[in-house]
């Protein structure tokens, strides 16, 4: 009876570990707040049911990281990121939870230029990829889907002020591939201040993604 | 020990499987019927989530039904259909489950009818209800309409091996959302749709039977 009573409890405990990298990134938010920190522009970044195995330091060769939060901030006058990511351990045996040791970044003229236009933020809503095909003399308007999106959420906070704005990476494409459909949103979409944030974070995780170093919270 | 497993059974169950009963058990049926060599079958659901509609049934009384799924088949030279649905029963208990009996109806030209169109059915979906707005009042943009309670319609065909299945929502349907709401880039193509007339007969002929069903 007690080997039936841990197996559910195992199956139970299955069920609910999904949550553990927003609950991270409230905790890193929070342990900002408590040193003075109250602004902060979060990059998130999802793909979805795709990984891309990396070298990552601290944690090893070959990660497979599924979803990935960057947190830019600024300590004493000076622009940093912390990192947190959702990943698979090199050997595939579990998933966790990394958060990267603070990393000294150039942020700003991001924070410059994010903090000027906050109400142009709030404005800047992305639209989806919607294409339009012929359809006897009439025509059909459909939203681009694909099998492995890329989500992206750009959120600000300044003092009191909160904001977000989520988009997939396909809305900023002029076409669906090569010649293919062309998304009726492109200019609307590269005209917001959303599309320009999104550049220019892009631009500086690029730079120094892989210098970041993570410690896990499990032990192999 | 055993009160407890029992208590952490109930719980499991509740966690992983209180949604789409209607829909999982119509697919087992489904299966069931293909296997005793049925090949004509349409499959029709319905689904509010967080919501549900009043509906007086002979046998359950006064219910609010949160979703269902009708199956029409032919065997034997008759059509048939049966229900599967969730629904709050007249005492307010939430979360409860029905199967009809299987019911005769008179439906043969529609599966007739399905099974001769399933080519057309496959090539014309039912598409999104997409609006044209000017946000800055400059470049026009076009948006997805979503309803905070859509209902959410799923019409499936199945013959011999082809098989086709359509998800789209009640407003995908409507011209506009509100009296001077924008209107539907889609409507005029979507009420031309295979799917669309098939989905009218659907509504139709379970609309006059529902409250006849025996479950």
């Amino acid at each position: 009876m007690q080997k039936i009573l841990i197996g559910i409890l195992c199956l139970l405990s299955f069920s609910s570990y999904s949550q553990d990298l927003a609950d991270k990134v409230k905790s890193e938010i929070e342990s900002f707040h408590r040193r003075g920190i109250d602004t902060t522009i979060i990059f998130f970044v999802a793909f979805v049911h795709t990984g891309f195995p990396r070298k990552v330091k601290g944690l090893g060769d070959t990660i497979m990281i599924f979803d990935s939060d960057y947190i830019f901030y600024k300590e004493n006058g000076k622009g940093m990121l912390i990192a947190c990511i959702d990943y698979v351990s090199e050997d595939g045996t579990y998933t966790d939870i990394a958060v990267s040791k603070p990393f000294p970044v150039n942020c700003d003229s991001l924070f410059d230029y994010s903090l000027k236009r906050l109400d142009d933020f709030d404005r800047g809503y992305v639209f989806p990829f919607v294409y339009r095909i012929p359809w006897e003399n009439d025509s059909v308007y459909i939203p681009l889907k694909t099998s492995h999106p890329s989500n992206f959420d750009v959120a600000i906070s300044a003092g009191t002020y909160h904001s977000s704005q989520s988009f997939k990476g396909d809305d900023f494409d002029t076409n669906a591939y090569t010649n293919g459909p062309r998304n009726l949103n492109y200019p609307h979409n590269i005209s917001t201040v959303t599309y320009k944030l999104y550049n220019m974070l892009q631009e500086t995780v690029d730079k120094v993604r892989d210098e970041l170093f993570f410690v896990g919270t499990k032990k192999k | 020990m055993t009160r407890i497993v029992f208590i952490l059974v109930l719980c499991f169950s509740c966690l992983c499987g209180q949604a789409q009963f209607s829909r999982d058990t119509a697919y087992r049926q489904i299966k069931k019927l293909q296997s005793e060599g049925v090949d004509t079958i349409i499959r029709y659901g319905k689904i509010v989530p967080m919501y549900g509609w009043i509906e007086q049934s002979k046998q359950l009384g006064e219910i609010v039904v949160q979703e269902y799924t009708f199956v029409f088949y032919q065997t034997k030279g008759e059509t048939y259909l049966m229900r599967f649905m969730t629904y709050s029963d007249s005492a307010g208990i939430m979360g409860r489950t029905a199967v009809s009996k299987p019911m005769k109806v008179d439906a043969e030209l529609m599966l007739k009818w399905a099974a001769d169109n399933i080519t057309t059915i496959i090539k014309q979906p039912i598409c999104s209800h997409i609006i044209k707005q000017k946000p800055d009042g400059v470049n026009t943009v076009y948006d997805i309409y979503y309803p905070s309670h859509t209902e959410g319609i799923n019409i499936g065909v199945l013959v011999g091996k082809e098989q086709v299945g359509h998800d789209f929502t009640f407003e995908d349907c409507q011209y506009n959302y509100s009296d001077n709401g924008p209107e539907n880039l889609n409507y005029s193509y979507n009420i031309q749709t295979s799917t669309y007339k098939l989905y009218l007969i659907l509504q139709a002929i379970t609309q006059s039977v529902q409250n006849e069903l025996k479950y």
